[in-house]
């Protein structure tokens, strides 16, 4: 009940308009949200990107779009003027966190950046200036949850980029935090990760890493009992998945290295194996 | 995931503040919301999964759609005992509950979803339940508070009190709300969300219950008999 009344009492706070920016001791907001551009301005026929930056409380988390138990992820809702368009987002890899009952969430804890990008089609007229918003919801726990929104604009002028778009010199640093933090793509050329998914066992195999864990997107191919299957401290991980129509294997995949500082994050994306059921997708 | 979006920018006219690349912020809980927002692209339907191998699952006993819903015997609010046999020949709804999870509070305080199921069905034969799997001292947990939020809310169906957890483990309920319905036969007929995460105002909203239901009471098939449920996380002991 305690906890209940502190999470009441956040949340009333919470409701608050966020005037002052509020410390994230006591009884203040789980989470601080921003949306910001990285550029000062739009530019026809340029890309753009926005950062949906949430700072969280200590003890708190917010979720990934993965196979998760509970949670939900950000729901980010753009409003753009005609001729833009959003591409789709981009976001860390999450954390591991399991909840009694044998239940696994993939999270994030202290901060998250969620990256999307924006296409300004040629058609669009310089000389002006544009508007983005957003309707941003997430859903933040530590014992309890709290649904939380915001409501964001942002209004720059659009201009003719010769060369390039100007960056904004305030929000570099996020930006290049946040993609210090995205997974990359896996090289072709001699990967540090060969996946094998032959109907439904799935192999990952890290030479040299110390532990492997597969974060499952919601989107992807369903794996079966993650919590135990998904992660391993070894140099290979092998687990098991319901083939379904249409579903590739997508997801993150997480090498510890021996020595190393931080792990290497990889995308995963593969079209199901020999035995797996053939996508309907062409 | 991202969408042009009518409603959203007319749920935010009174509340767009302009901002410059420091962008403003402005807080609210649940509590405070007009109405449920929308969310783009979060339920992914899955297909009942003919290739589904139980000795794989590690959670064997857990609820297979089509296969027999496991039996329960449980005690609700006002001390009465109630029992999944109790109800043959009938169509149940269960629905797992946490009354202090914003995932619930949102339909049943700011929109009335599951008292309009309720009403909307229970002429046509069917049974609500409501589960509370969470441990004592957990939150959203204990008798007293929830026969108080049945009181407030108008519950027109028990609140079955589960401190255990089994019934939510043999379940798989790992959400607060979970749904399940069991047909007829005994069997279950659905599992998951709600609804698909959508604004209750949105032309995209879905209510995946109330969907399956018309398909059962007019014969069909379920055409989404299991999609991922979203909310807080099931308060288990353990």
């Amino acid at each position: 009940m305690f906890r209940s009344f502190l999470a009441l009492l956040a949340a009333c706070l919470a409701a608050k308009p966020a005037q002052a920016d509020p410390a994230h001791a006591g009884a203040s907001p789980n989470v601080k949200a921003r949306m910001l551009a990285e550029t000062l301005a739009f530019a026809p026929g340029k890309r753009t990107h926005l950062a949906f930056h949430f700072d969280i409380a200590e003890n708190w988390h917010m979720y990934w779009r993965g196979q998760n138990d509970s949670g939900m992820p950000p729901q980010i809702d753009l409003t753009l003027p005609d001729g833009f368009k959003a591409a789709s987002a981009q976001w860390p890899a999450p954390k591991r966190h399991t909840l009694p009952g044998g239940l696994l969430d993939h999270v994030y804890d202290t901060t998250l950046t969620v990256i999307v990008p924006i296409d300004v089609a040629m058609s669009v007229r310089a000389g002006g200036e544009a508007t983005v918003s957003a309707r941003v919801e997430w859903m933040v726990c530590d014992d309890v949850c709290v649904l939380e929104d915001a409501e964001f604009a942002l209004t720059l002028p659009v201009r003719d980029a010769a060369p390039s778009v100007e960056i904004d010199p305030a929000n570099a640093k996020v930006f290049a935090e946040a993609r210090a933090r995205l997974p990359k793509p896996l090289p072709k050329d001699d990967p540090p990760v060969k996946i094998d998914w032959t109907a439904s066992d799935v192999v990952i195999d890290a030479r040299g890493a110390t532990q492997v864990t597969f974060y499952p997107d919601e989107d992807g191919v369903e794996v079966q009992s993650p919590i135990t299957s998904a992660t391993a401290k070894a140099a290979r991980l092998a687990f098991k998945v319901r083939p379904a129509p249409g579903k590739r294997l997508l997801g993150i995949v997480e090498l510890h290295r021996e020595g190393a500082a931080r792990p290497e994050t990889y995308t995963v994306d593969v079209a199901p194996g020999v035995g797996a059921e053939r996508s309907n997708e062409p | 995931m991202m969408t042009r979006n009518l409603f959203a920018l007319i749920a935010a006219g009174g509340l767009l503040i302009a901002g410059s690349a420091a962008s403003a912020q402005n807080h609210k809980p649940d509590g405070a919301k007009p109405a449920p927002t929308t969310t783009p692209d979060k339920q992914h339907e899955k297909k009942d999964d003919k290739q589904h191998d139980k000795k794989d699952e590690k959670k064997a006993d857990k609820a297979v759609i089509g296969e027999t819903a496991p039996s329960f015997e449980l005690t609700d609010t006002d001390g009465k005992t109630v029992k999944l046999s109790d109800y043959k020949d009938k169509i149940v709804v269960l629905q797992w509950f946490n009354p202090e999870c914003p995932h619930v509070v949102k339909h049943y305080g700011k929109a009335s979803t599951f008292n309009d199921l309720h009403k909307d069905f229970s002429a046509k034969g069917v049974v609500f339940l409501a589960i509370n799997s969470g441990a004592p001292g957990k939150q959203g947990a204990g008798k007293d508070l929830n026969a108080k939020y049945k009181k407030d809310w108008n519950m027109p169906y028990p609140i079955l009190l589960d401190e255990k957890g089994t019934v939510g483990k043999a379940y798989g309920a790992t959400t607060t709300p979970h749904m399940f319905i069991i047909g007829k036969d005994g069997k279950l007929a659905y599992k998951g969300a709600i609804d698909n995460n959508k604004a209750l105002d949105a032309k995209d909203y879905k209510n995946y219950v109330r969907q399956a239901l018309d398909q059962i009471i007019k014969g069909e098939t379920v055409t989404e008999p299991e999609t991922r449920s979203y909310g807080c996380s099931v308060k288990y002991a353990s």
